[in-house]
């Protein structure tokens, strides 16, 4: 399946999933303008956790957006390469949120975030090895059957690599989404700043992603140290990001896009306009026809 | 030198004790030193190589570094009245302390601090007006508590009033849910309005009190509490009756059953008007 007039390799993904748009994630400093304004954004992202066991603002905030966007759930503690067993608890909350407000998509990191029941509330770094590949293939298998759909996992932004590391990281990413049938969230400020860190190509990088499972893309700011970048979600895309996110949209044809900002986080309209930005490196609507 | 393969497990086991030492990621490499790498390495480049630009140390000090600033800026935000008590260095320490003494084991970063005030009383006991700064923390975290709570409707005052006078001692009424009722070493309002303000707050001497935190919509309040309203929502909230609260606050003691009589339509329409009440129940015949 390709797009019509575009290069061989630009697909669209595989479960046939709209492209939503552009997006923005559903932060707590714009809950009231987002209600009282209901501003023109195609869809919101949400931290899953922070929507979890809340009854409070948050929750009632959530029913009102989620009955007037589409909502895409974001989690930052699954903790899909932790060698602690799976949280049934914790997949069963998620279960019930996507159920609450209609998600149209679960997603979380290659990553894990703690372990011996310690949480680090951080997106640590896998090793890049066999064993490690087998071990999250088969617990994406796992979080997937027990949710009864598929996951989409977002590529991390790294700051250090492991002397066992065997593979590429793109490749661990592409066999990883193949053998677990997992859908792919491509963040490409990520990709940037892994790269930066670790002297990699990004075009490398992006030749090896498996695109008809791409099903959507993050944009962030990101601080750039000059030693190394850290994923920082804190200020305007930088033109190099943007210049990745015009090849991955070539490459996937048009994907539902979202720019996250978590600190220092601009008022709404600002935030928006940002985002829109993106609008020159995607198809216009209706250009988008598939052909098999 | 090469190591010995290290399992994903001892990897893991490895790096968060490094990242989340107290003395930072120089201070973790150090103890893994003292107590051995895994796989039999004999240094963290055997581990984590490093690149030309950051050793292993200020690699592994990033993760570090954002472990705590982190989730010392969560406590931050949830104790901002301990940490004005406290000063603000003094509480990044109190933190870090507690947060080495309890590491999270939720998902949820709302959970985080949920023994901070007994970390407080329990464990921090060189801190300087510790006990007033208990009795802070414990108003701050059922602030926190009831942010989250399910919401309720509230009953309405009419509701209330519509109850017929010779069925108030058969009333069981339920509170909403998103309500702590805390009794306190200290008197708290004062000094957290103002801070809240911004103004100068004196920090007060030792004095039995109670307060209410609730939510009735999205907004939190809290409310001091005299010792009679206080006693009669606690067995309220218990699930007694109207009348066995009463009956067991005169058994009690400190309690006139005429000034309670007095004063109960009062404290009700109070109530009403704070919308502490989610539903009555009439029990009996």
């Amino acid at each position: 399946m390709c797009i019509q007039g575009t290069a061989d390799r630009t697909m669209t993904n595989r479960w046939k999933l709209p492209d939503l748009g552009l997006g923005v994630g559903l932060r707590t400093p714009h809950f009231s303008y987002v209600l009282e304004q209901e501003p023109e954004v195609d869809w919101f992202e949400i931290i899953s956790e922070n929507f979890m066991d809340t009854g409070g603002r948050a929750a009632s905030v959530l029913d009102e957006v989620a009955s007037r966007y589409p909502i895409v759930m974001h989690g930052v503690s699954l903790s899909i390469g932790s060698t602690d067993p799976l949280n049934l608890r914790y997949l069963e909350r998620l279960g019930e949120l996507a159920e609450r407000c209609g998600a149209v998509g679960r997603g979380d990191h290659l990553c894990w975030t703690g372990g011996g029941g310690h949480n680090g509330h951080d997106l640590y770094p896998m090793p890049y090895t066999e064993e490690s590949l087998d071990h999250v293939i088969g617990r994406i298998r796992e979080a997937q059957t027990f949710l009864g759909r598929p996951l989409v996992m977002e590529n991390p932004s790294t700051y250090l690599t492991f002397a066992q590391d065997t593979i590429p990281e793109a490749e661990f990413i592409a066999r990883m989404a193949n053998e677990s049938d997992c859908a792919l969230l491509l963040d490409v400020n990520n990709v940037y700043v892994t790269c930066r860190n670790h002297d990699l190509d990004a075009t490398d990088y992006l030749d090896q992603l498996p695109y008809d499972r791409v099903v959507q893309v993050h944009l962030a700011g990101h601080t750039d140290k000059g030693t190394h970048c850290i994923d920082t979600h804190d200020d305007y895309v930088r033109d190099e990001v943007w210049e990745l996110y015009a090849e991955v949209q070539r490459r996937t044809g048009g994907t539902a896009t979202l720019l996250e900002w978590d600190d220092h986080i601009p008022e709404f309209p600002e935030l928006l306009a940002e985002v829109k930005k993106a609008e020159r490196f995607r198809s216009p609507k209706g250009e988008q026809r598939l052909v098999q | 030198m090469s190591s010995d393969p290290v399992s994903l497990r001892e990897l893991q086991t490895w790096m968060l004790r490094v990242v989340s030492h107290p003395q930072g990621a120089e201070g973790g490499l150090r103890d893994a030193g003292h107590h051995g790498f895994p796989g039999g390495a004999q240094q963290a480049e055997q581990i984590v190589p490093g690149n030309d630009r950051l050793s292993p140390s200020q690699q592994l000090h990033i993760y570090a570094f954002m472990y705590f600033a982190r989730l010392v800026e969560i406590l931050e935000m949830e104790y901002p009245t301990v940490r004005f008590l406290v000063g603000p260095e003094q509480f990044e320490e109190l933190a870090r302390g507690f947060l080495v003494a309890h590491p999270s084991s939720h998902y949820s970063l709302n959970k985080l601090s949920l023994c901070f005030p007994a970390y407080l009383k329990d464990e921090a006991t060189t801190l300087e007006h510790r006990a007033f700064a208990v009795a802070l923390a414990r108003v701050e975290r059922a602030m926190e508590d009831v942010t989250d709570d399910p919401r309720d409707e509230p009953l309405s005052s009419e509701a209330l009033v519509s109850i017929p006078r010779d069925r108030w001692a058969s009333v069981r009424l339920h509170p909403i849910r998103a309500m702590r009722l805390l009794e306190l070493s200290h008197p708290t309002s004062e000094f957290m309005n103002a801070v809240q303000e911004e103004r100068h707050a004196n920090i007060p001497g030792a004095e039995t009190t109670a307060i209410c935190v609730y939510r009735p919509g999205n907004t939190v309040y809290r409310r001091a509490l005299p010792p009679l309203r206080h006693r009669l929502l606690v067995r309220l909230a218990d699930g007694q009756t109207l009348g066995e609260a009463i009956a067991g606050m005169v058994a009690e003691g400190g309690a006139d059953p005429e000034v309670l009589a007095g004063s109960l339509g009062q404290w009700f329409e109070d109530w009403a008007e704070d919308r502490l009440f989610r539903a009555i129940e009439l029990t009996g015949p």
